[in-house]
């Protein structure tokens, strides 16, 4: 198992007031099992955890949105991003 | 001044300063557009507004963003975006666009085209503080359906 720092904005934060939720996924997983954990966290801690803003959401680190098929092998930390609306 | 700035801030936007030496004798035109936290949305009156924003992130977008306009428009134009993150309260300057280059029209287009974009591409978010105490962060655009993440 890995350790994934997840970094929340927006209304994820009115499931989880910290900005930070770590999550633990097998070595390898896609990006669709980060979201089928993170999911399952969210839930956890939030009964109203609404599963389709994490349907949404874009996940990315400091550089770029990161594709369906990102795969992580190591410990990393990554953003979550729901829908955006700056200005 | 460089060609092209981009930065988010938490401290506030002072237009004067940030145009201080902006543009250049080879430009006739500067256009300048600034946001401001308005007092009401649908029907509720708002107090403040919280930005929460993934600030790497954004800058890289808003650089971008310009460079597309540059290639699009005019390039020779020179830019400046600043956006605000943290609580604002009403009438304060969230984002502040300023536009230099040689004629107006390609002026207007980029500052047009560097908002519009901004709104549906910048990871950026607000938080609506109403009159009545309550709090709700606004809808907005998936970001999974503009690059990588489908």
């Amino acid at each position: 198992m890995i350790k994934v720092k997840l970094r929340l904005f927006g209304r994820f934060r009115s499931f989880y007031s910290d900005p930070f939720l770590e999550i633990q996924v097998p070595s390898g997983s896609d990006l669709t099992t980060v979201k089928t954990f993170l999911a399952s966290s969210l839930r956890k801690i939030a009964s109203e955890f609404d599963s389709q803003l994490l349907e949404d959401a874009a996940f990315a680190d400091e550089d770029t949105i990161l594709e369906r098929d990102a795969r992580f092998s190591r410990d990393c930390e990554i953003a979550v991003l729901p829908p955006v609306c700056g200005g | 001044m460089e060609e092209l700035v981009c930065r988010i801030t938490d401290e506030p936007i002072k237009a004067d300063e940030i145009l201080r030496d902006f543009g250049t004798y080879e430009h006739g035109a500067q256009v300048y557009f600034l946001g401001l936290v308005r007092n009401h949305n649908h029907g509720k009156k708002v107090l403040a507004v919280s930005y929460d924003i993934f600030a790497p992130l954004a800058v890289k977008v808003l650089r971008q963003i310009c460079e597309e306009a540059r290639d699009r428009f005019e390039g020779r134009a020179k830019m400046i975006v600043v956006h605000r993150e943290g609580k604002l309260k009403v009438g304060d300057v969230s984002v502040c666009i300023a536009v230099s280059t040689p004629h107006r029209e390609e002026a207007y287009q980029i500052s047009r085209y560097i908002i519009e974009e901004l709104k549906v591409r910048a990871p950026i978010w607000k938080k609506e503080h109403y009159e009545t105490g309550e709090t709700d962060w606004l809808q907005g655009h998936a970001l999974c359906g503009k690059e990588g993440s489908r």
